[in-house]
């Protein structure tokens, strides 16, 4: 059986607004497969939720989607919205961005966890339904788990509402969870214990993770791979360990070193317009290694050079395709690496 | 700037939530004129609520606030009135900020709009500059909250807030959606005003990193107490509280 879940090919996602076509995602191409978890960092507005959207289908109706999601050999963009039902959130469940916004105000936190449950579970017995949903905002370590249930949504502070979200994804047990910013908001001990659950989930279940991320510390301890998003489209992708340490992409060393740990030295200048993006590399504007090609060209992904070297390194004593396959990963989309 | 004696709040029950929940144990700081203070802790601590109390945005059970001096804890509506322009707050969730069914051109006016501080003109004007200050594009301005990423709507609440030129802004959480990069360039912008124009910050957040970065002092809140409060680098380097010390490890253990 192979490893795979899903495979986004060429995904290109645009929503007609009055200013224009916005082309929010470009040609994503990438695998999520059982048990790893792909992490998806990058700009705010490059796309990230909007690809976390459009693999649920949840995306508004003027959204125009092409390309291919083929979860376990089906094409989600071909199914019926009814067949679509079925798979969203049995299947496959989204831990949306916003908490504000997805938690309905006039509904007590136990009748939305209770309906959530429902939702996958079917009929259960009201004191079960009680019971799992109280264990599932325990297992998010809420102080008070059965009197929180009682409370509304304005009654919780900002994490509070970011681990309910949390709670609902993880209701159904998913084969594929996309958790967009599970972390945000989180002191620092309940993020280590949210990032503990969710590779517990992962590795135990063999559930496939698509994590939408800014915090770059949480990509790099998490994650399998990851992917960097400009613009719309995936500038760099690779090992998480070997991306972090060594980014290819101009774009992503900027990223990197606008940590506060790493001194905030934030990438001049501001993101092209979504509805009118540069013929060339997205970049261009902002990049201090640009060269002429760059402003009319598109660039490829290519694999890094640094990727070449440990594959041959490796070879002789692994001499497996996997060595390879892994070690090839590493690829970023600028003419630097061409 | 502003002095905090023994402010506390408890938030009461109904009938359907059971017991009342002390948010805010009575807290006594204070916060210097140009000075940054940050507040870093537990979820669920009451840091919102501290910061909503000493602007008055809900009320205390008790406790003094006094701002420049003068006691406003007594305070009417109408007196906070003139007053309302100079304290400002960016909340936490920047989406709730801002009104669904209004664009975001709309949305960045009315303040100042309400206020009656200047035409619609330049109004217009003013927020076209600042918008080039946080990095959005005008084209963006005749859209609805849905249709922006969440950076983007954050950047806009930053903008509304400075629409107004406040002298004490209580920065809640905001730049948890930002990209590191956009982060590092409000983080510079949030600066940069604070220095030029001399305001005096309420900062809170929790990565411990950036509340280093940007404040001088730092206060850790748990269980609706400040349990510390010290200058940013002591924080940091030798926290004395025990919570303090559990909070930074597990914030360094991300680092390795
Ligand atoms: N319904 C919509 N109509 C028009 N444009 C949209 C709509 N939803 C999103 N966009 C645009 O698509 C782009 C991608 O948005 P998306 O929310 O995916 O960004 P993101 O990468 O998740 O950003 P963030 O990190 O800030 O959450 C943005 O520029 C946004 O303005
Ligand atoms: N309107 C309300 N009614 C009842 N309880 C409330 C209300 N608002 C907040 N609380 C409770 O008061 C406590 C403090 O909440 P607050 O929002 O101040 O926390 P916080 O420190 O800002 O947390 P976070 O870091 O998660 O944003 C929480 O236990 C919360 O559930
Ligand atoms: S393709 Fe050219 S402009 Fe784009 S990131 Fe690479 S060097 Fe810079
Ligand atoms: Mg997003
Ligand atoms: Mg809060």
């Amino acid at each position: 059986m192979s490893d795979t879940l899903m495979v986004i090919k060429q995904l290109d996602v645009s929503f007609q607004t009055r200013e224009g076509l916005v082309q929010a995602v470009d040609g994503a191409t990438l695998e999520l497969k059982h048990g790893r978890i792909f992490g998806l960092i990058g700009e705010t507005g490059s796309g990230k939720s909007v690809l976390g959207l459009s693999l649920v289908r949840l995306l508004p109706a003027h959204a125009s989607v092409s390309g291919s999601l083929l979860y376990k050999g089906k094409d989600l963009l071909q199914l019926s919205p009814k067949e679509m039902r079925q798979i969203r959130g049995r299947e496959i469940a989204l831990i949306p961005q916003n908490p504000a916004s997805s938690l309905n105000p006039v509904m007590t936190l136990g009748s939305q966890l209770r309906e959530a449950i429902r939702a996958y579970a079917g009929r259960t017995g009201s004191k079960r339904l009680n019971a799992q949903a109280a264990g599932l905002l325990h297992a998010m370590n809420m102080p008070d788990a059965e009197q929180q249930l009682r409370r509304y949504p304005f009654q919780l502070s900002g994490g509070m509402k970011q681990r309910v979200l949390a709670a609902m994804g993880l209701a159904g047990s998913p084969s594929l969870l996309i958790a967009d910013e599970p972390t945000k908001g989180l002191d620092a001990l309940i993020r280590v214990q949210v990032t503990e659950m969710l590779a517990n989930m992962a590795r135990r279940t063999g559930a496939a993770l698509l994590l939408i991320t800014h915090d770059l510390d949480v990509a790099r301890v998490l994650c399998d791979e990851v992917g960097v998003m400009y613009a719309g489209q995936i500038i760099e992708q690779g090992p998480a360990k070997e991306l972090f340490a060594q980014p290819m992409h101009p774009y992503t060393r900027g990223l990197i070193a606008s940590m506060p740990s790493r001194g905030m030295i934030p990438i001049a200048g501001t993101a092209p317009s979504l509805t009118d993006r540069p013929a060339g590399c997205k970049f261009y504007d902002r990049c201090g290694s640009a060269m002429p090609r760059c402003e009319a060209e598109q660039p490829d992904l290519y694999k890094s050079a640094h990727t070449e070297i440990t594959n041959k390194e490796t070879e002789p004593i692994d001499g497996t395709a996997k060595g390879q396959q892994a070690a090839a990963k590493h690829k970023a989309r600028c003419f630097l690496y061409a | 700037m502003l002095e905090i004696i023994e402010l506390h709040k408890r938030y009461r029950s109904n009938w359907l939530t059971g017991r009342g929940h002390q948010a805010v144990e009575p807290a006594t700081f204070h916060i210097a004129e140009g000075e940054s203070l940050g507040l870093v802790g537990e979820s669920g601590s009451g840091k919102s609520t501290l910061a909503r109390l000493l602007l008055k945005l809900i009320s205390a059970d008790g406790g003094r606030i006094l701002y420049k001096g003068t006691d406003i804890s007594g305070y009417s509506l109408k007196q906070m009135r003139p007053l309302r322009r100079e304290l400002q707050i960016m909340f936490q969730h920047p989406h709730s900020a801002l009104n669904p069914r209004r664009t975001l051109l709309d949305s960045l006016l009315e303040p100042v709009l309400l206020h009656r501080i200047m035409n619609k003109a330049a109004a217009r004007e003013k927020a076209l500059a600042l918008l080039d200050v946080v990095g959005i594009r005008a084209e963006l301005l005749p859209r609805y909250p849905h249709q922006i990423s969440g950076g983007q709507i954050q950047r806009i609440v930053i903008a509304r807030a400075l629409m107004l030129e406040p002298k004490f802004l209580v920065l809640d959480e905001p730049t948890s959606m930002l990209d590191v990069s956009v982060q590092a360039q409000v983080t510079q912008l949030l600066q940069r005003i604070r220095k030029e124009f001399g305001l005096t910050y309420l900062f809170i957040s929790h990565d411990l990193e950036l509340v280093r970065h940007m404040c001088d002092r730092i206060g850790v809140m748990k269980e609706g107490r400040i349990v510390e409060l010290d200058e940013s680098e002591r924080i940091m380097e030798r926290p004395q509280h025990p919570y303090t010390k559990q909070l930074v490890n597990a914030f360094q253990a991300f680092k390795q």
